[in-house]
């Protein structure tokens, strides 16, 4: 079931083409505690600073969201009940994202250290691993030894 | 497994446009697979919809890729989704196609099997659900020719197929510039696969349910604009109509098409000059034709009772009248027009080199329309590269 939402749908494309590049967003779901989030963001500092559009949707309060978009510049956060199932979550971070490209990320998948870290880490120098947003580059100890072993 | 003998990665690319209701039950039935979620990257590519697709999409999907503007048709969208893709194998699926729990496996696996095999296609079902009888009819008779082709084909059928990330590579991607509907980007992306020395298979186990709705006009317009007239044109150019292997030229068909004809055209007579022994010949021609249509009309007779059976030979009878046709304008439009077209506007565009986002359409350097007839893929980018430098 589609929910109003009330950041701004982005359903409708513009009518026409324009002459910049795709722009691109991530879309993180969060049901973790936020400190996981710090860590998970940290590793994502880069693709934030290339500009990318990074949407969190996380259950916190008011004041957390805050702190959270102060700490890293460029996340948006919105605050979600934390009763609602991931697809009704991920639906709001679709929406509220600007991108043409938009890579949907939940916290199963990067609290494992998901499989496009992992693959990312494995082969740095495979392009097919930059998709949005530029390459990733996983910070966590335990990938880095992964991919040397 | 890969090469490092780690789990191969497979992208699933679902192009959509406007089709929010069904994408959704294909986006299920992908998350219902027996392949292991962090296995399966799903990128789905909404082709400029006005619809809530792109948030359905959203809620599946690793990817979403929104489109904007006007719509471009499969070929481009999934070349926009390929582009992404980080698979070893890419899975492209239609958003109107439920495929079944053990389909993107089966794929995967044909693939593992036979390192010949480049690529791997399915089939639709027979299950029936619920649409018109010219729905029901166009999906059991596609599920028909397609149940019994099994083996060696000669076009990649996207609606549900894999291919190898390095034959993808090698060959390139679906003919945007030739293909702005759906229409026949499968076969030119086959023949390429082909030519590349690649075998493509088709494999009856692995089934999709297609969902889509059809009413009669929608279907034999379809059939001849974007089915029969565009492969024509493309088997003209190549000059193997009569050696390809697919599903919709195999001998049956062709056979089956001349009956048709042959009745109607009889039928046409003996209403202008009656006559006992026209009478005859008529009845005869009819009763040819049923016998060549035998073989399907007892499959639909297992799978939908006799009433339907029935109901289905005067859609046969129109669907051979117009691949006939089609195939009659593809010949003349090969040898009067030549090439399809590209819409004006992209041609301008692509003339000028602007880059733009969505990109405009690029023409490959070694799609079946520049190819030779007869010549093969290598030759032809040699070449190309050659003129270049």
């Amino acid at each position: 079931m589609e929910t109003a939402f009330p950041f701004g749908d982005r359903i409708a494309p513009p009518a026409l083409a324009t002459t910049r590049g795709p722009v691109r967003s991530l879309v993180i779901i969060w049901r973790s505690g936020t400190e996981a989030l710090d860590w998970q963001l940290g590793s994502w500092a880069g693709a934030l600073r290339a500009g990318m559009d990074v949407v969190v949707v996380h259950a916190c309060s008011s004041a957390e969201r805050v702190r959270l978009e102060r700490d890293h510049a460029g996340v948006r956060v919105l605050v979600a009940p934390a009763d609602r199932e991931v697809r009704v979550l991920r639906e709001l971070g679709v929406r509220a994202a600007r991108g043409d490209i938009v890579e949907v990320r939940d916290d199963t998948q990067c609290d494992e250290i998901g499989w496009l870290l992992r693959r990312a880490a494995a082969d740095p120098a495979d392009d097919r691993s930059s998709g949005a947003g530029g390459s990733y580059r996983a910070r966590d100890p335990r990938v880095q030894s992964a991919s040397s072993s | 497994m890969n090469a490092t003998g780690a789990p191969r990665l497979i992208s699933v690319v679902i192009p959509v446009h406007q089709g929010a209701p069904e994408l959704r039950r294909c986006l299920d039935a992908i998350a219902e697979s027996d392949v292991p979620r962090e296995q399966m990257e799903i990128v789905v590519v909404d082709d400029a919809s006005t619809d809530a697709s792109a948030v359905i999409a959203g809620q599946y999907a690793d990817t979403v890729i929104r489109l904007s503007g006007r719509p471009r048709g499969p070929a481009y969208v999934r070349n926009r989704g390929v582009e992404l893709a980080r698979g070893d194998v890419v899975v492209t699926v239609d958003a109107d196609v439920c495929v079944h729990r053990d389909a993107i496996r089966r794929m995967v696996e044909r693939l593992d099997a036979d390192p010949a095999v480049g690529a791997v296609v399915g089939t639709y079902d027979t299950m029936d659900v619920g649409r018109s009888i010219v729905s029901d009819h166009r999906n059991l008779y596609q599920a028909y020719r397609r149940l019994r082709a099994e083996g060696d084909v000669d076009a990649y059928w996207p609606a549900c197929g894999a291919v190898r990330r390095e034959v993808l590579t090698e060959v390139g991607p679906f003919d945007e510039w030739h293909y702005w509907r759906p229409q026949a980007e499968g076969a030119e992306f086959g023949r390429r696969i082909r030519r590349a020395g690649h075998r493509i298979v088709l494999d009856p186990r692995i089934q999709g349910t297609h969902l889509k709705s059809w009413t009669l006009i929608g279907t034999l317009r379809t059939d001849f604009a974007n089915h029969a007239l565009p492969w024509a044109r493309l088997l003209f150019h190549a000059g193997d109509l009569a050696r390809v292997r697919t599903p919709s030229f195999g001998w049956r068909e062709k056979t089956n098409a001349m009956l048709t004809v042959l009745t109607v055209f009889v039928l046409a007579l003996r209403v202008r000059w009656p006559s006992t022994g026209m009478t005859a010949f008529v009845a005869s021609c009819i009763v040819a034709m049923l016998v060549g249509y035998g073989s399907f009309l007892r499959f639909a007779l297992r799978h939908r009772g006799v009433f339907r059976a029935a109901l289905f030979v005067p859609l046969q009878v129109a669907r051979y009248l117009v691949a006939v046709m089609a195939i009659i304008v593809g010949w003349l439009l090969h040898h009067l027009v030549g090439e399809p077209r590209r819409d004006v506007r992209d041609d301008a565009l692509a003339e000028v080199g602007l880059q733009t986002w969505p990109p405009v359409p690029t023409r490959l350097p070694s799609d079946s329309w520049h190819l030779p007839p007869g010549g093969r893929l290598a030759d032809s980018i040699s070449h190309i590269t050659a003129a270049r430098s």
